[in-house]
């Protein structure tokens, strides 16, 4: 195995459940703090459509019923943001410690997006990193823009969150290639009508994807994307991969945390959970 | 920015102390470097707290961070204000944005804290 310093890891897990996709990411995150691993790069995505919440987003935020009646999961994330649908997507996740990276913990997104910007451009979107951000306190994700966000016309193109823990961080992005607001807002709950509009209004205007910079006109395939996206760090960042497997303390709790946290009610509805 | 009369850790917390009671909360330079703090995650009261071990969290740009406490001892008190106003953590880190307070189990850790002075030059090495 490489070791810090010398090269990433690069590991794809294909579709699995948000639980899995989770808890395998707060592994890779605790086993780089302990040194048991290299920088990591994960592809994943989605067995069937499901959400994902942030960290400290509010319970009242999310339709349960509405959820469970659509057969959604519902998951919640250890990085922060607001609720983000994962359909037709590519989801990665950056596991890395400030020694990989040495950068300021504000530089950390306008680093990976620049990474992310290269694996754009390198499949024909011109795209840019956003400087005056929109923040809002709607449980939306595409419905604000962050500093640094990494935008395509008006809107973002990739939705990204964090967690830093003893020295290494964790960035989740999701790089969607459709959007569907109807089913997502559905599944959320506003404080008033008002607020539904509102939030509906800047998610069409700022809610980029893959295939609305194609205008539909070539297929994306996710094998492709995911080509970009590794040429993207090595250009941007000089980083150069190595395709390796999880270790068995990575599975194990991997299998740990889904029972006792991330497949829980307690965890996703309340963020309370014990170890 | 960093008031003469606080203790500081590595980590950047400020440590306010009274006897065996203490007060805790971040430095200017902590919450400048997290951004626009919209959530904080305290501690109940009672809770015991480790040196080293995280004991809040704080949600700013999208990231959680967490805070490490510099004492070992037990909460006694938690900043309530914080939930509804989280963002006065950016605006008065060291007055109404203090954390928590915690009855320390001994006042030896104390000793390892940085001076003022010692912390503003740790800072600038960063």
């Amino acid at each position: 195995m490489t070791r810090p310093g010398q090269g990433w890891r690069l590991i794809d897990t294909g579709r699995k459940s948000g639980a899995f996709n989770m808890a395998l990411d707060e592994c890779i995150l605790n086993s780089c703090i302990s040194g048991a691993c290299p920088a990591t790069l994960r592809f994943y995505q989605w067995g069937k459509p499901g959400l994902s919440i942030g960290y400290a987003q509010k319970e009242a935020d999310i339709n349960w019923d509405r959820c469970f009646e659509k057969g959604i999961e519902v998951v919640r994330r250890p990085t922060g943001g607001k609720a983000l649908l994962h359909r037709t997507g590519l989801a990665c996740s950056i596991v890395s410690s400030k020694k990989d990276l040495p950068f300021s913990a504000l530089d950390y997104y306008k680093v990976i997006n620049l990474a992310f910007a290269a694996a754009y451009r390198a499949l024909g979107i011109e795209v840019h990193l956003l400087s005056s951000p929109s923040p809002s306190t709607e449980p939306v994700c595409f419905s604000s823009l962050g500093i640094s966000d990494l935008g395509y016309r008006d809107g973002k193109v990739v939705a990204s969150a964090q967690l830093r823990k003893n020295g290494a961080f964790l960035q989740q992005s999701y790089l969607p290639i459709r959007h569907y607001p109807e089913l997502l807002f559905s599944l959320l709950n506003f404080r008033s009508d008002e607020e539904y509009k509102q939030s509906l209004a800047s998610f069409q205007k700022q809610a980029a994807c893959l295939g609305e910079a194609f205008q539909r006109k070539t297929v994306i395939g996710i094998n492709k994307l995911k080509r970009a996206i590794i040429y993207g760090f090595k250009v941007t960042l000089g980083i150069e991969f190595e395709k390796e497997g999880l270790t068995t303390t990575e599975m194990e709790g991997c299998q740990t945390l889904i029972i006792k946290k991330y497949c829980r009610k307690e965890w996703n509805r309340c963020r309370k959970w014990r170890a | 920015m960093y008031p003469q009369e606080l203790k500081y850790s590595k980590r950047h917390v400020w440590v306010e102390t009274d006897g065996l009671t203490v007060r805790l909360g971040i430095t200017y330079y902590a919450q400048e470097q997290v951004g626009k703090i919209v959530y904080v995650e305290l501690p109940e009261v009672g809770t015991p707290v480790q040196q080293d071990a995280p004991f809040a969290s704080i949600e700013s740009n999208k990231t959680i961070v967490d805070v490490y406490s510099p004492v070992t001892g037990k909460v006694t008190k938690v900043n309530q204000s914080l939930a509804e106003s989280p963002w006065i953590v950016n605006e008065e880190p060291y007055r109404k944005g203090w954390l928590i307070q915690v009855n320390l189990s001994s006042s030896e850790e104390l000793a390892l804290l940085l001076t003022a002075s010692q912390y503003q030059e740790l800072i600038e090495k960063v």
